[in-house]
């Protein structure tokens, strides 16, 4: 039984013709296999160090009103959140990164991956389970899912950011403002306002964001989902967001509705936060 | 004859894995690859009791999420899932157990779920679960259920009601309770009702 025979059968298979029976020994699948993997994921390196940008507390106004509040049935701003200090990744995992961890958690590798947490589209592109093809592994992984993208930041014993923690830090509620002094930019390239853009005091911080969607932990909150009035704003009344003006939030809020955890997108991928100690 | 030398090539390639595999280690039963009791989590019942979701394998099982604060929306939503409950058919009742998830395990507590079973007067087919905050998330992102904590310390949330079958994969969701039961028991009976030759499917996937 050897990898060569394996390779006959594989392709008389895909061809529907009859195998041949093996007459070699089993030894030799186990060896060659052994070295041919740890052979991969050497090449790989270990991993570096993760560049991380510390978020001072901050706050955090949601994008949607509260609901009806008092008795002429007009709604109130959302109250601001209060978004405690936390690490942030200063930028989005690329698929070097996210290499090294299928790497070394098989289980997370495309041929192996459940379909309850990731769809068929998950790691599309890549030529092989480690192996990125022509893809540059310095530009952010995407088409991952969220159960992925939660993994791989708990084996670097970090998380997901929060809803509200992302929003602070990059959601740039500055850029309302900007829009309005320069209508042009904002209407021209409302993506790029979209896709992050660092909060006025992170500015200098290194944080960057590379034109992807981004995972959050709670993707799946009702702010962001198909429930109780929220899923309303879809159908028309975006006088319920805080301020109308906000496309880029719009756009936001709008694509995290539209997300179910195995969801493996070309255009969304992750970074990923850390409490900080007091 | 394509299928029959992929299944032969498989039983090959299958024989020789517990050769590569770590050595020692037990073989873990085949698992449905879109069952949720794929979930590690654990959890506690209002019990006291430890578990795995897998543990709820065996029986249909219709999930909901609560809090047991709530003051609207899911007592109401308990109560029209139980009143459904009772005009299911009797063999899909026998073959079908009640799921309800804390959304709020700080409040929830074990007595407090306990309360809650108490007043009202869930039965032994009710399954009454708390779990770490983070892995309440989880099984919503599997589920498709979405939920946020609100400032004044609600909740607000879909009311989805899910069906799993016997190995824990979704084969009906919706939106609501109205009504959930009624259907999800209609499709648990035609699948019991069935022979084996004219066994329908729910969502595509034969009955189980």
């Amino acid at each position: 039984m050897q990898i060569r025979w394996l390779a006959v059968q594989l392709a008389l298979w895909c061809a529907g013709l009859p195998q041949v029976v093996p007459a070699a020994t089993p030894t030799t699948l186990l060896t060659q296999a052994t070295v041919l993997g740890a052979t991969d994921c050497a090449a790989v390196g270990s991993a570096l160090t993760t560049k991380t940008v510390l978020v001072p507390a901050g706050k955090y106004r949601p994008f949607f009103k509260n609901s009806l509040d008092g008795n002429d049935g007009k709604q109130a701003l959302a109250p601001q959140i209060e978004v405690p200090a936390f690490r942030l990744d200063a930028a989005a995992v690329t698929r070097g990164e996210y290499l090294r961890f299928v790497c070394q958690h098989p289980a997370w590798r495309r041929s192996n991956v459940k379909a309850i947490f990731a769809e068929e589209t998950y790691l599309t592109g890549w030529s092989n389970d480690l192996d990125l093809g022509t893809q540059p592994q310095d530009q952010p992984v995407t088409h991952v899912s969220w159960f992925a993208a939660r993994a791989f930041c708990a084996a670097r014993n970090a998380r997901l950011p929060t809803l509200a923690e992302w929003e602070r830090a990059g959601g740039d509620a500055g850029a309302v403002a900007a829009a309005q002094r320069d209508e042009t930019s904002a209407a021209g390239n409302p993506f790029r306002f979209a896709m992050g853009r660092p909060a006025t005091d992170l500015r200098h911080s290194g944080l960057t964001f590379a034109g992807v969607w981004e995972w959050t932990a709670d993707f799946n909150s009702v702010a962001a989902g198909n429930a109780g009035g929220s899923g309303s704003l879809f159908c028309g009344d975006g006088f319920r967001s805080n301020d109308a003006r906000d496309y880029a939030a719009f756009l936001r809020y709008s694509f995290r509705s539209s997300l179910r955890g195995n969801y493996s997108l070309k255009n969304l991928g992750f970074r990923c936060a850390e409490d900080v100690r007091p | 004859m394509k299928l029959r030398s992929m299944l032969a090539l498989l039983s090959v390639l299958t024989a020789g894995v517990p050769n590569l595999g770590t050595g020692g280690e037990p073989a873990t039963p085949p698992v449905n690859e879109r069952s949720v009791y794929q979930l590690q989590s654990r959890w506690t019942t209002d019990g006291g009791r430890r578990i795995q979701l897998a543990e709820l394998a065996g029986h249909h099982q219709i999930v909901a999420f609560i809090f047991t604060s709530c003051a609207a929306a899911c007592p109401l939503l308990v109560k029209s899932l139980q009143v459904q409950s009772r005009g299911m058919p009797a063999r899909a009742q026998q073959r079908t157990r009640f799921l309800l998830v804390s959304m709020d395990p700080q409040r929830d507590t074990v007595p407090a779920l306990r309360r809650y079973r108490q007043e009202l007067a869930l039965d032994q087919q009710w399954t009454l679960l708390r779990g770490a905050d983070d892995d309440v998330r989880e099984l919503a992102a599997v589920l498709g259920f979405n939920y946020e904590r609100t400032p004044d310390g609600q909740f607000a949330h879909s009311n989805q009601v899910t069906l799993l079958d016997p190995d824990g994969e979704i084969v009906l969701q919706h939106p609501t309770a109205d009504g959930a039961v009624s259907i999800m028991g209609a499709a648990i009976e035609a699948c019991d009702s069935a022979t084996d030759a004219t066994r329908p499917s729910i969502a595509g996937k034969k009955c189980s």
